[in-house]
């Protein structure tokens, strides 16, 4: 995502990593590789559940991207890392 | 398995503390701006 961050803010969207680790586990990955977006605590997995983003066999987080529209709802829902390409086309529908 | 929350689905709000100490709340972020969110196994893995 970092390489694709002009993408997403040319399209008027907001990126977040969403990650059970504590703000300043994030806070000190941010630094150390730059990156230009906000990554967000998640440490009870409270979002990854209501995002269905959870491993079923133990407590984890599998990999899950969500495009949100300005209305609230969800435009594009995928699994794994789909390029912004893929992504902003949700913006088309 | 359970399957991502499909399109047309009212995404669930949240609030959450960002990297750079400030509070985030999806109500909050919308409807200035789309989202998006990218949940991941962990910092320094490939996830």
């Amino acid at each position: 995502m970092r390489d694709e961050i002009d993408q997403y803010r040319q399209s008027n969207v907001r990126p977040f990593g969403v990650n059970p680790a504590a703000p300043d586990k994030h806070a000190g990955y941010v630094e150390r590789l730059q990156l230009p977006f906000v990554l967000l605590s998640d440490p009870a997995y409270e979002a990854a559940r209501a995002y269905n983003a959870t491993l079923p066999w133990k407590l984890g987080i599998t990999r899950t991207v969500y495009l949100i529209g300005q209305d609230g709802n969800v435009l594009y829902s995928a699994r794994g890392a789909p390029g912004a390409e893929i992504v902003l086309e949700g913006l088309k529908a | 398995m359970s399957i991502p929350l499909k399109p047309g689905t009212p995404a669930p709000d949240f609030t959450l503390q960002g990297s750079d100490g400030k509070t985030y709340r999806l109500g909050d972020l919308l409807p200035a701006s789309h989202v998006f969110l990218v949940f991941y196994p962990g910092n320094d893995t490939t996830g």
